[in-house]
């Protein structure tokens, strides 16, 4: 167990540090380099502010269902392993579990959470 | 079950030239199949001409913005690789062949989607250009919506396997394979290899509607880096499909790689073609879309394989 | 080895399309030897196709500076470019070589080009002033020359920082000189302003109808070509662009096919950018008006195109796939009258952009104000995929079918 984590994490970590090593080359520092250059691609004009800020997420009601759903995935895990032994009972409890989690999709459907204003 | 593993240095080349050839082959696939879609007359040459294009934005300097993030900068192509070296450690590669054949493959497969998520939108942040910013909230609305239907079917396909082990998962596809008695679940499963790797209808974050959004403001190197980066995720998520639906490296004559290799090459063709001839898929549209039709096909998909595996 | 290797392309080259220069990023993307960036920060050769409006000038210089240094600068057919850009200019026909050649010498180091705009940030933040003025960190300290986002009251209610920036004249994705004045909240437009040129090509005095059809066909196929593009399908922008030099009947059927799939085009048009009837009501756009079955048509009454038949104009829906099937229905309806009108002459054209009735400016002014209606509230790239569906005069290429481009 532990070589394959070993082994894992030194393939991604290898594969990282590559990357990494591909990404700085040529790269200009920004204090030095010649102040138009660096102007942020907008078509032409510069932009009024920085880009960094409160971003609003439109699409934040859609993560609270989501986060429902992280939960009954983590119960599904477990259940997908033990699921052939324990029989139909396993399936009826998992599908009363999803349609109550899908009464929730359907409200944020209904009350446009889903939507994008 | 102790996982099939391999000595951590053998991992690291196996790992590398896989990575490595399988961003070769979808690039030159991508290019070749892009000339054939746009009715180049020779679209063979149209490989020679992607290798051109890589060597020559070698050659160029790299850019900066006012204020950006440089170490995210940095971070975001590598992690992004980092991830998709991940996924590929878990995926067996021929018969007791794996870097990590775990017993939580899924598990592992589903967390490199959502650090897959956090690295596009650290390209996205890092260069502090509102457009490149609009790309990566789009991802994270993108990602956050597929992460489900990924971990459904996956947990579909394991079912039968009794396994969250991959190589379990391919052990259980020895009579039949899973495209077939879970047909469901390769489209399902497209969706979601087309979202990580943000390619053609779901390129959301990369999309030519904000003028490549998080790769606006990247040039030279490191958008080899990116794009070379993409193409390796797309081949990883070519082979787990072979995994998980297509018998991995289950076949008759040729040894088990080989297998696997033309079956990843045939799914990374059929991810290629489809970025190339359907549209990119409006935001609002395929978060709504995602939950309100793709998912309940998800719990359909389950709900038929729990009741075909108690049969 | 490698120079004279890589210097058979494909080049990169950030195309600035101006007034009239539809034509040339046409003729790139369908080439092999130049590949078409859309980002300056990717590209080697700037290439000015078409007329530079005088209030674009300066966001030109900008995007200059915008590409990596060596650099270099093309002109094709560019009245009106900035003084402090030196190009190299070509006609369509060389233009290929030439920019094969410039990228040869850029990669040798033997070319490059100047920047024009200052080295330090103009009005560079200066810390905390004597009387209180100022700020730290990133609202205005030690140099961190650009201030932060101010929040405003969103559409939902709730208060967030808003973004007011320009798309400017000169990006991909947007017609030729439009500007899209945002105030971003997220990425939803939550105030919006779009302008467009107020000059661009005309046809003046007495015009061919053949020529006048042809122009159409070419004008609308390109149109077409830059929406597929924007819209996500580069490879199928490449083979209308291919057609869009050349049109044919064949050839607009069979892209007709290909794009008008249920898994193609509209997949990504599909109820983007909703127009109501009653605002493509003279507005001076013939042909929007005609996509939603309205019969504004110049050559309805124009004596020459007597015995030519026009089909009736239908309801294609307000969305963007309705308007871009009625490119591809009066584009082939344009290659049928251009076969049939022979020598006749007219010289009151339906131009292939709006009503010639109209003025220029006042066209702009309508073409501006159905945008912005259209754009307002929607998401940042429903709106953009909108603004390419409303292209205006400057993304014809009127120069082609004169058959002559002004050095």
């Amino acid at each position: 167990m532990l070589l394959a984590f070993l082994a894992a994490v030194m393939v991604a970590g290898s594969a990282a540090c590559v990357m990494a090593v591909v990404a700085l080359q040529r790269r200009p520092s920004a204090d030095l380099q010649h102040w138009s250059r660096t102007v942020p691609v907008l078509g032409g004009l510069e932009p009024e502010t920085h880009a960094w800020g409160r971003f609003h997420a439109r699409f934040y009601p859609m993560t609270l269902v989501l986060i429902a759903f992280e939960m009954e995935m983590m119960f599904m895990y477990p259940w997908a392993i033990v699921y052939r032994a324990l029989g139909i009972k396993a399936l009826v409890e998992m599908g009363v579990f999803l349609v109550i989690l899908s009464l929730g999709i359907l409200y944020a459907w209904r009350e446009g959470g889903l939507g994008w204003q | 079950m102790t996982p099939a593993t391999l000595h951590p240095l053998l991992a690291v080349v196996v790992g590398g030239l896989v990575l490595a050839g399988g961003a070769v082959v979808v690039g030159a696939l991508d290019a070749v199949v892009g000339a054939a879609v746009a009715g180049d007359p020779r679209p063979a040459t149209a490989g020679v001409r992607a290798w051109r294009r890589v060597v020559l934005a070698w050659r160029r300097p790299g850019t900066v913005t006012e204020r950006p993030d440089l170490v995210l900068w940095v971070v975001a192509p590598a992690a992004y690789v980092g991830v998709a070296a991940l996924a590929l450690a878990v995926l067996p590669l021929g018969d007791g062949i794996a870097i990590a054949d775990v017993r939580t493959g899924i598990v592992v497969f589903g967390a490199v989607e959502v650090l897959a998520m956090v690295a596009v939108f650290l390209h996205g942040w890092a260069a502090n250009s509102a457009l490149a910013l609009v790309g990566a909230y789009r991802f994270v609305a993108e990602s956050l919506s597929f992460l489900l239907l990924s971990m459904f079917v996956l947990i579909a396909a394991a079912l039968p396997a009794e396994s969250m082990a991959f190589g379990e998962i391919v052990a259980s596809q020895q009579g039949l394979w899973n495209v077939v008695r879970q047909p469901l679940g390769l489209p399902l499963f497209t969706v979601v290899a087309l979202g990580t790797t943000f390619w053609g209808p779901l390129n959301l974050p990369d999309g030519a509607d904000i003028a490549t959004g998080t790769s606006l403001e990247v040039g030279g190197p490191a958008y080899i880096a990116w794009q070379v980066a993409r193409r390796a995720m797309l081949a990883v998520y070519a082979i787990a499909t072979s995994v998980v639906f297509l018998g991995g490296h289950l076949g008759p004559v040729l040894p088990g790689p080989v297998w696997l290799a033309l079956k990843s090459v045939v799914v990374a063709s059929g991810f290629v073609w489809l970025g190339h001839r359907v549209g990119r898929v409006p935001m609002d549209r395929f978060v709504r879309v995602a939950w309100t039709v793709l998912l309940p096909l998800s719990f359909l998909h389950l709900a038929v394989t729990g009741a075909v595996v108690l049969l | 080895m490698a120079v004279t290797w890589t210097s058979a392309g494909p080049v990169p080259v950030f195309v600035a399309t101006g007034a009239g220069g539809a034509a040339v990023r046409h003729a790139l993307r369908a080439a092999d030897e130049v590949d078409l960036v859309r980002s300056p920060r990717r590209a080697c050769v700037l290439l000015v196709a078409g007329d530079v409006p005088t209030g674009d000038r300066s966001p030109l210089l900008q995007v200059h500076d915008q590409v990596p240094r060596p650099r270099g600068v093309v002109a094709v057919g560019a009245r009106g470019m900035p003084a402090e850009l030196a190009p190299i200019t070509s006609s369509l026909g060389g233009l290929v070589a030439t920019i094969l050649e410039v990228g040869s010498q850029i990669l040798v180091g033997e070319h490059d080009s100047d920047d024009v705009l200052p080295a330090t940030n103009p009005v560079e933040w200066r810390g905390v002033g004597p009387n209180g003025q100022g700020g730290e960190g990133m609202m205005g300290g030690v140099p961190y020359g650009r201030a932060m986002a101010m929040t405003a009251e969103g559409s939902d209610g709730l208060t967030l920082d808003r973004l007011y920036l320009t798309l400017g004249p000169w990006l991909p994705g947007l017609p030729s000189g439009c500007r899209l004045e945002v105030g971003l909240q997220g990425d939803v437009l939550e105030e919006a302003s779009v302008a467009y040129p107020t000059t661009g090509p005309t046809l003046a005095g007495q015009v061919r109808v053949a020529s006048v059809e042809q122009l159409r066909a070419r004008t609308l196929l390109g149109w077409l070509a830059d929406l597929t593009d924007t819209a996500g399908l580069p490879a199928l922008a490449r083979r209308v662009s291919r057609l869009a030099l050349d049109p044919t009947p064949e050839g607009v059927d069979a892209v007709r096919r290909r794009l008008d799939r249920r898994w193609g085009l509209p997949v990504a048009t599909d109820g983007v950018g909703h127009l109501e009837r009653d605002d493509v009501t003279g507005c001076g756009l013939g042909w929007l008006a005609r996509s939603r079955g309205v019969d504004e048509d110049a050559r309805r009454d124009d004596r020459a195109y007597d015995g030519l038949e026009l089909a009736a104009p239908t309801d294609r829906g307000g969305d963007v796939t309705g308007r871009w099937r009625t490119w591809l229905d009066e584009a082939a309806e344009a290659l049928r009258l251009a076969e049939a009108a022979e020598d006749r002459t007219t010289d009151r054209p339906e131009l292939p952009w709006g009503s010639a009735a109209v003025t220029v400016e006042d066209r702009a002014v309508a073409h501006a104000a159905l945008a912005t209606r259209a754009v307002s509230g929607a998401e940042l790239g429903r709106a953009v995929l909108t603004l390419a569906s409303l292209p205006s005069a400057c993304d014809a290429d009127v120069a082609a079918s004169r058959a002559e481009v002004p050095a």
